[in-house]
This record gives C-alpha cells, structure tokens and sequence, in this order.
C-alpha cells in the first residue's frame, strides 16, 4: 500500500465537526469582549491600502518639493550664502573701522558683486598684466 | 491499481482549498474590527470547522477542543484595529488558537502529549470499521505531527502556510508530514 491510500481513506473518514450547540456560547462570549471602533490612524498604520497610499502621497509630496529645485538655477549659480556671510562681515569690520555706513554699505555691495563674478578660468600672463598697468 | 509515491500525495485538497476566500474574510475582519458583530458569525460560520479540527488535533479532549475554539473567538475579537493588518485570515486564526492552546499547556503545566487508545476518552472514535481504525492511528500520532495531517488533509493548508500557523519552517513542516504518513503506515500495519 502507498501513501495516497491512507490520505484518501483519512480523507474519507473525516473529522467530527463541532456540536450545532457551540455557536451561541462561542459568539455571546466573543461579542463580550469585543472592541469597537477604528481610528484614521489605526487605518494608517495597520491597512496595507492605507499605508500605500501614505507612502505614494509622500513620494509625490518629496517628487514635487524636488522639482523647482532640479529644473531651476543649479546651486553652484545661486547667490550663496557664504558670500552673504562674506558682505556683512565685511560691513561690520567697516563700521567698526569707524566707516560712516554709507561707505560700509557700499564696501558690503562690492564683496557681493565681486563673489557673484566668474572665477578667473587661470593666472592672467605676464603680458596681460602689463597691459592692464598701461 | 496500485498508486505510486508522488509530489501529488502532497496536493491541497482542491475541494477544500476551494473554500478559502481571503479577501472576503479580509473583509470580515475589517468588519470586526470596526465594530460589527455580525462579521463574527460569519468568520465562525466559515472557520469553525476547520479551527475545531485542529483544536482536536491539539487537544484529546472534545470539550477541550471546544474551550480552545471559544477561546481563539474571544481573542480576536478582542484585537481590535489590528485585524486590518492581517493578509492571510485562516492561517492568522489558527495561529490564535494555536497561542490558545499554547497558553492552556502552560497553566495546566503538564506534558502535553498524552496518547490514548480508548473510543470513550477520544473523539476520534465515532465511526466503524476502517474510519475508527484510521482515526485511532491518527490519534497515536505525536500531536505536531497529527496537527500537520489535520491541516494539510482536512484543512487544506499548504506546508508553507503550515510552518506560518505552527512557527517551523516549511521544510520542517512537510518533514512531520512525511513522518506523520510513515508512522499511520506502520501503525495500519501496512508496511
């Protein structure tokens, strides 16, 4: 004899099945101790739907926060920050160089101009710079 | 005809394979878990059976089997917004009757395993002729080898949902299926 037989015949023979006589009680005291009741973060937190759908609202929020970001002024272009810093360091020494502020604002303006030049792409020639002092 | 030892021996029943619907009993537990009462006579009406089946596999007693059963319904229903988390209904509520069944182990503090022969003390033991000698080999089984027959045969689980329900692996699951098999030939005298 082989093993499919057995499974078949224990198949066959079956298993009781609960008395009819079950249900009541089984339900009367489940319903006893039932909890009610389902929160918006409890749909979050335990709802496979709910949870992706957070995380593709969050992917959309982060893809739209990136996208002004990636298509305008790359970073290496844009008015720094550490120029700012640059400017107004250089306005406060002036006043306290004991500058009248007019003068401090306008040495603040050229160190502001002065970083938002390209840098030199080299050291200029020796011919350059003679003809620069001519 | 004799039947030859195939991967088929290991096929779901596809009649009782038929029966399962996880997303409508997703639905029932969602239900549950919102409040509505009637879900619970529902998911009875579709696992008590199946739950009673194995809680015999579990127990050696009828009215054991049957506290297990009530025990498992009063537990989930006592989950609450978890339920909305749960992906494979069945497997999930055999796993609480089997931590039912675990706690009940613990607090009477005694060996789990107690084979017994006898018609009167097993339930087991109703039918006649093969069926009772079927059954009272089954019953001999070691109970983690006797709730993998109970699943695979009657409830129609599968050895990787099997080793979800019973926390082994898959492997380990179809091996005490393979064992379970081996010893109902022995003990049929068929070998």
């Amino acid at each position: 004899m082989q093993r499919a037989p057995i499974e078949e015949r224990l198949r066959e023979a079956g298993l009781p099945e609960p008395a009819p006589d079950l249900r009541g009680p089984v339900l009367a005291a489940a319903r006893s101790h039932a909890r009610s009741g389902v929160t918006w973060a409890d749909r979050v937190w335990f709802s496979r739907r709910w949870r992706l759908a957070a995380v593709a609202l969050f992917l959309a929020l982060a893809v739209l926060d990136r996208v002004p970001t990636v298509s305008g002024v790359p970073g290496d272009q844009r008015p720094g920050t550490a120029a700012a810093e640059t400017a107004r360091a250089a306005q406060e020494a002036a006043r306290q160089a004991g500058l009248p502020p007019d003068q401090a604002d306008a040495l603040a303006r050229r160190v502001l101009i002065a970083a938002s030049r390209p840098a030199p792409r080299s050291e200029p020639s020796i011919d350059e710079l003679i003809e620069e002092h001519r | 005809m004799p039947v030859t030892r195939t991967a088929a021996s290991f096929v779901i029943s596809p009649a009782v394979h038929a029966q399962r619907d996880d997303r409508r009993d997703r639905e029932l537990l969602g239900r549950l878990a919102a409040g509505d009462g009637g879900a619970l006579a529902d998911i009875y009406d579709r696992h008590a059976s199946a739950l009673f089946r194995h809680a015999l596999a579990l127990a050696h007693d009828r009215s054991d089997a049957e506290d297990l059963v009530q025990s498992a319904f009063v537990k989930l229903a006592t989950i609450g917004a978890p339920l909305l988390g749960v992906r494979r209904p069945a497997s999930y509520l055999h796993r609480i009757l089997r931590a039912a069944w675990i706690d009940v182990a613990r607090h009477r503090s005694a060996a789990p395993e107690q084979p017994c022969d006898g018609d009167a003390a097993h339930p087991m033991s109703a039918d006649v002729g093969d069926a009772i000698d079927l059954r009272h080999a089954l019953a001999k089984l070691p109970e983690l080898q006797r709730e993998v027959v109970v699943l695979h045969l009657f409830g129609g689980f599968s050895f990787r949902e099997i080793g979800d329900v019973t926390d082994v692996s898959t492997f380990t699951a179809g091996s005490r299926y393979r064992l379970a098999i081996e010893r109902l030939r022995l003990l049929l005298g068929e070998r």
